[in-house]
């Protein structure tokens, strides 16, 4: 009797407890992340290829037009926004989030069929801001953005007066998929590991705005103590794009990919950099990457991690101005 | 209404009673009530996890117990799992047995970006042949969270102002389903295994390792 009265009063406390509070829809826009541009007409944006982009532009848009293009699949440009500085050194710079990334419209499983897609959004943009035909493109990728550069390089040889990459994971399915192994390798006793799969139990969803959330939380593992990427803290995002991420990974297990078959034709130079602090990258695996084109400059970053265009750019954007001026 | 049904699943969940523990009901006896058990294992994320249950007869064999699960890693305190319930043997003839177990599971997460306190609910249902010295067996389960209490660290609150702390309901869920056997040893002691599979509710994403192991000795007393 005592126990059942005691059960009650826990009852009665928890009961009278939620009344009090207000009760949140984890799937109700705005609430967890931000809204995307599709939701929120108040962000810059731009509409092509069938998709609605969160984009912005710093600079002269008659001058030489630099891309910049950020990880993932999945990730956004806020962790790249000093680039924009490239604009006072006569460049026009143009950021964008990809499709259903970052603060652009998000799309369904089903719409990722193709690394093609990414390549088909990224010449949009660029025929979107383009002023004249011998304007000058650059494109500036960091990590999978430095291989959705390739990929396009590899497309379009032509059509690219310069290439700037930082840490790419490869050109190839395998060479990103060894870099992979070795960067996000599960650690049974690691704090980090057990903290990411841990969350699986608490939050499940299919909706954009649960999973775009978790993501974010998840991805507190690129920065926590020890992590291999050499990352020294966070490094700023609005939101991950959890279905563009696992869409584009499951795909490119199925099909996997090759960057490199015309790489050989094109024999600008291409600045290629790498971080002192990353333990899964290093020069040799640099080396190995880089050796798809025929013209590199690999420079090595000292002082920072993975997030080179963040926590390394004061040493990042001297070796990126000088490479950029020469081929201004 | 919505309030309504939110507190009805809140308070439905906290008074039920449940349990992960692995049992031979057979090997169980009057002089031994009591039941200790240490698990190790795989349960989205490496675990350990301690359990006492007491054993007693209503109008089938019962169990009443508590465990204590957390992961392994650098700070041990600042995620675990603490699971209240019970189970009861509803059906046995002949060494085949069916057993009933729910459970109510509290949660806790915490990183440098968020820290989560989530209120679930275990419901799992259990078959298969039992003899006094060894068991085999299968599970079907579902474990929801049913609402989760998240509050953001400052770097999400920086990343994103409009963010909202709060109650959010619901959070997540996912079925269970896999295989145990059981082999006593001695007088009062047992060693257990589960082994299985787990899937996200509905068209959830499933978990990155959807799969659960657990090893566990028990200690009757």
């Amino acid at each position: 009797m005592k126990n059942l009265f005691l059960l009650f009063v826990v009852a009665a406390m928890v009961t009278a407890t939620f009344i009090s509070c207000e009760i949140l829809d984890p799937g109700e826009p705005g609430q967890l992340v931000p809204l995307t541009v599709d939701e929120d007409p108040s962000l810059p944006s731009i509409s092509v290829n069938g998709t609605q982009l969160h984009a912005e532009t710093f600079g002269n848009p008659n001058n030489p037009m630099i891309v910049v293009l950020h990880g993932g699949p999945g990730g956004d440009y806020r962790g790249q926004l000093k680039c924009s500085k490239f604009s006072e050194d006569g460049f026009f710079v143009v950021f964008y989030d990809q499709r259903g990334s970052g603060l652009s419209r998000r799309h369904s499983k089903e719409v990722y069929t193709s690394v093609q897609l990414f390549i088909d959004d990224l010449d949009a943009v660029i025929k979107y801001y383009r002023r004249r035909p011998d304007q000058k493109v650059i494109l500036m990728g960091h990590s999978w953005g430095a291989m959705l550069a390739t990929a396009y390089v590899n497309d379009h040889p032509g059509e690219v007066s310069g290439v700037v990459l930082s840490e790419p994971g490869g050109f190839t399915w395998n060479d990103t998929k060894g870099y992979m192994n070795r960067i996000m390798s599960l650690e049974l006793f690691d704090e980090t590991s057990n903290d990411f799969v841990y969350l699986d139990q608490i939050l499940t969803g299919n909706d954009h705005n649960m999973l775009d959330y978790k993501a974010g939380l998840q991805a507190a593992a690129d920065f926590a103590r020890g992590n291999k990427a050499g990352n020294a803290g966070s490094s700023p995002f609005w939101r991950m794009g959890a279905i563009c991420k696992a869409a584009s990974f499951e795909h490119a297990r199925a099909r996997p990919f090759d960057f490199t078959t015309n790489l050989h034709q094109y024999t600008t130079k291409v600045l290629f950099a790498y971080s002192e602090l990353n333990e899964a990258y290093g020069k040799a695996h640099a080396e190995l990457v880089s050796s798809a084109y025929p013209n590199v400059q690999l420079v090595e970053i000292s002082g920072t991690g993975h997030e080179i265009p963040y926590f390394g750019w004061d040493r990042f954007y001297p070796i990126a101005k000088t490479y950029l001026n020469s081929i201004k | 209404m919505k309030r309504l049904l939110t507190v009805l699943t809140i308070v439905l969940a906290m008074a039920e009673a449940g349990y992960s523990q692995n049992i031979n009901w057979r090997s169980l006896r009057e002089d031994q009530p009591n039941v200790v058990q240490l698990n190790v294992g795989y349960d989205f994320g490496v675990t350990s996890q301690v359990s006492y249950a007491r054993t007693f007869d209503l109008v089938r064999p019962a169990l009443l117990g508590v465990d204590f699960s957390f992961p392994m890693g650098s700070n041990l305190l600042d995620d675990f799992k603490v699971r209240l319930g019970g189970q009861v043997e509803v059906v046995e003839f002949h060494g085949f047995s069916a057993t009933i177990k729910i459970s109510s599971v509290f949660r806790r997460y915490q990183t440098e970006l968020v820290r989560i306190v989530s209120f679930g609910s275990d419901f799992a249902v259990l078959a298969g042949y039992y003899t006094p010295t060894w068991s085999v067996g299968g599970e079907f389960g579902f474990d929801k969270s049913i609402t989760s209490q998240i509050k953001n660290s400052e770097i999400m609150r920086a990343y994103f102002p409009g963010i909202k702390d709060g109650w959010y309901l619901p959070t997540g869920g996912h079925y269970y389903f896999g295989i145990q056997g059981g082999k006593t040893i001695g007088e009062s002691l047992d060693l257990s295994l589960r082994l299985g599979a787990t899937n996200a509710q509905f068209n959830d994403e499933n978990a990155v390792l959807p799969l659960y192991l657990q090893l566990g000795l028990g200690m009757r007393f």
